[in-house]
Order: structure tokens, then sequence, then C-alpha cells
């Protein structure tokens, strides 16, 4: 059974869940996965209602959704935002070439 | 029985390719969606290296999955857990590949600032050459037309083309008109109530010519040339012949460019003679040096013999009218 009584209230992973939400509260992250991070956020604070209730496998259940909804929330922000980024970057490249050394702009 | 065997036993070696081994074999779909998604994302040449801590805890998230039981709560929330885990290896993947791309693309935009910075000093170098060039072409062009023109003026006094014959002709001619006008001098000193000069060419006295073709080009300084100096020595060896006599040094010009600049050049050139004179040892009081322009040409200016003869400067002894 997984309510096993001896286990102790899982504090520290609440911790780290925390943290993950707070690094991937940046505007990337907010912009291009703002479900997710909403979902995370939702997740912990029922994680923190069920560990008031010291039902603590409930609570750690919902703490490594919490933990995972966050880290996804980070990496999607970043690739995003990275591919983004490519996409003007190779743009302005192709604009500079073909301004500055009179070369044809990529289609 | 022995149909779902055959399925476990596929179902196994699936996973098995997939690099991790499971106790009992993975019955479910999802279980072999999400392992068959990972290995891709592990076999992806460009994003099968990058993303390795959100990919572990993918394989993580993979294998507590494969531990749960079928229809249980648990595997529900392992299945959530997997699906965003594998999601998460996957953004975390694609985003070092575009952080790495975007470091390509930094550097290929200092190549291109680069490139034409580097086009620009090319392109300024070549005009400045450019510009040398026709400079010197300029220069080129100026000392052609230079030197056709003391061509034309050599040909004008009558002498030949070769500028040493013509030179000592010149001098010779020189020496002659001294020698004549000492004669005459000794003439007119023996006939001194007798005003008008024999042949009536030299009313005012003996004389003889420096052509301008003895001076650098529109310019007053005489050419460093051995003919221009034997002309110069005859110069002084005439005015040495009349040591009583005033002596007038009249600059010609013809009648081409500017009068002013002409009046200016003629009596430039005058002066020049007149301080070859005294460099000579004839006292400068002796002599007079005026210039006249282009006002008394002795020939036409329509043709370029008839200007080499009126670009000139004349060196009278001046007859003692008492």
């Amino acid at each position: 059974m997984a309510g096993c009584a001896s286990m102790p209230p899982p504090t520290a992973e609440l911790g780290a869940a925390n943290a993950a939400i707070a690094v991937a509260t940046n505007p990337d992250s907010q912009h291009y996965a703002p479900d997710e991070l909403a979902a995370a956020r939702t997740e912990l604070a029922a994680a923190q209602a069920a560990m008031a209730k010291q039902d603590y496998d409930r609570a750690r259940a919902l703490i490594e959704a919490a933990q995972t909804d966050a880290d996804l929330a980070r990496a999607k922000g970043r690739a995003l935002a990275a591919q983004s980024q490519v996409a003007i970057k190779t743009q302005d490249n192709a604009n500079l070439r073909h301004s500055l050394l009179d070369q044809e702009p990529l289609p | 029985m022995s149909r779902s065997r055959i399925g476990a036993t596929l179902a196994l070696a699936g996973i098995l390719m997939f690099a991790t081994v499971r106790a009992e074999p993975p019955a479910d779909p999802d279980l072999q969606r999400l392992t068959g998604q990972l290995a891709q994302l592990d076999a992806d040449p460009s994003l099968g290296q990058l993303g390795a801590a959100d990919r572990m805890r993918a394989h993580q998230a993979l294998d507590a999955l494969a531990q749960t039981s079928p229809r249980s709560d648990e595997r529900k929330e392992a299945l959530y857990i997997a699906e965003r885990r594998l999601a998460a290896a996957q953004y975390a993947a694609q985003a070092e590949l575009a952080e790495h791309q975007i470091d390509q693309l930094d550097r290929e935009h200092d190549r291109i600032l680069l490139e034409a910075s580097r086009r620009d000093a090319d392109r300024a170098r070549q005009e400045a050459e450019r510009l040398r060039m026709q400079d010197k072409a300029r220069e080129e062009e100026a000392q052609r037309a230079e030197a056709d023109r003391e061509a034309q003026q050599q040909q004008a006094a009558g002498i030949a083309s070769d500028e040493s014959d013509q030179a000592r002709a010149l001098a010779e001619a020189r020496a002659k008109a001294a020698a004549l006008a000492q004669q005459e001098a000794a003439l007119t000193g023996a006939a001194t109530s007798n005003p008008p000069t024999p042949g009536g060419s030299e009313p005012r006295g003996p004389s003889i010519v420096v052509y301008g073709s003895a001076f650098a080009p529109a310019g007053a300084s005489l050419r460093k040339d051995p003919h221009v100096k034997a002309q110069v020595d005859a110069l002084v060896a005439f005015v040495q012949e009349h040591p009583d006599a005033m002596i007038r040094v009249e600059g010609h010009t013809d009648n081409s460019g500017n009068p002013q600049k002409n009046l200016v050049l003629s009596q430039q050139r005058a002066d020049a003679l007149k301080n070859v004179l005294r460099a000579a040892g004839i006292p400068a009081s002796r002599v007079q040096a005026v210039g006249l322009g282009a006002e008394q040409p002795v020939a036409s200016n329509a043709t370029a013999q008839g200007r080499a003869r009126n670009s000139r400067v004349e060196v009278i002894a001046l007859r003692n009218t008492n």
C-alpha cells in the first residue's frame, strides 16, 4: 500500500518544486509555456494543502507533478525563445549580407 | 495464450532495443509509444547529445511508469509524469541546439561586418589608387603638351628638330649676332651723327634675342641645359662687348593665354636675364628689365612658328643718344 505511515513529510521535495517554479517564472516560459507553469503552480498549491492534511503520499505525488511541469515550462520556454531568436538572427544576417556585401538574401 | 506470449516477446525485444531492460514485459501501448519517442530523441543526430539532465529524468520517469501496475491510480500519475518528462527532454535538447545555432549566427554576423569593413577599406584603397593614376596621367599629358610646344618652338626657330643641333645653331647665331653688333657698334660709333641705323632693323641699338624655348614652359627659370647655357654665355659676351651702353632687357610673349599673365611672364623672364647679367658682373644699374607681354609681336601669332618667334627676350645695347 502506498500510504506508508513511516514515510516522512516530503518537505525537501516541496522546497525543490518551489525552486523549480521560481526558475520557470521567467519571461520566456511565461510567454511560451503559460499552461505548464499554471499547472505547476496549481499542483504545488494542492501539494501544500495535502501536506497540511498530513496526506504525504498525495502531497508527494502532487509535488512530483509540480516539479515536472515546472521543468517542462522551463525547457519549453527556453527552446521556443531560442528558436525564435534563430529565425530572427538568420533573417538579420541575410539582410546584412544583402545590404553590406551585395549578396542575395536567403529565400 | 501463445499469441499473447509472442506479442509480449516482441514488445520486450522493442524495449531491449531502446536500452532499458525491464523486469516484466510492458504490455501497454502508452509505454511503448513514449519509449519509442525517447529512443528517437536519443538517435537524433542533431539532438542526441543534448539536454542530458532532462533526458535522464525522462528515462527515469519511463522506468517508473513501467514499474506500475496497469489501471492503477499510480499508473495514471506515472503516465502523466512520463509524458511531461519526455516533452521536457525534447524541448531541452531543442533549446541547446537552438542556442548553439544562435552562437553561430552571432559569429556569422560579426564575420559579415568584418568582411564589409574590409571591402570598404579595399574600395577606399582602389579609389585612392585610381585618383593617383588619374593624376599621373594628367601630369604626363601636361608634359606631353609641353614637349609638343617646345618641339613646335624649335621648329619655328627654323632649327633642326634635334635639340642639340638647334641649340648649337642658336648659339652660333648669337655669336654671329654679337660679332655683327660689335661691328655695327664700331660703325655707328664712327658715325654718331648718323641716327638711322644700317638696315633700319635695329633702331635702338644692337640686340640679341633669347627665345622662349630657353625657359621652362610658362615659367621664368632658364632650363638647365648645356645649349641654354651657351646662349647665356653669348648674351653675356654680347653685353660685355658694349661696356658703355645701357642695356635694355625686354620680355615679350606670344598672344596665347591671359594678357595679364603674359605681361607678368614677360617681366619675370626679363628679370631672370637681368639676374644672369648681374651674376656675370654687369652692374644692375646698367640694366633695365621690362615686360611687354604680347603687344609687340615680330611675327604672326596665327602659326606656331610665329608664336615661337614672338615669345622672346630681346637684349638691346642702347645707343648713346647724345
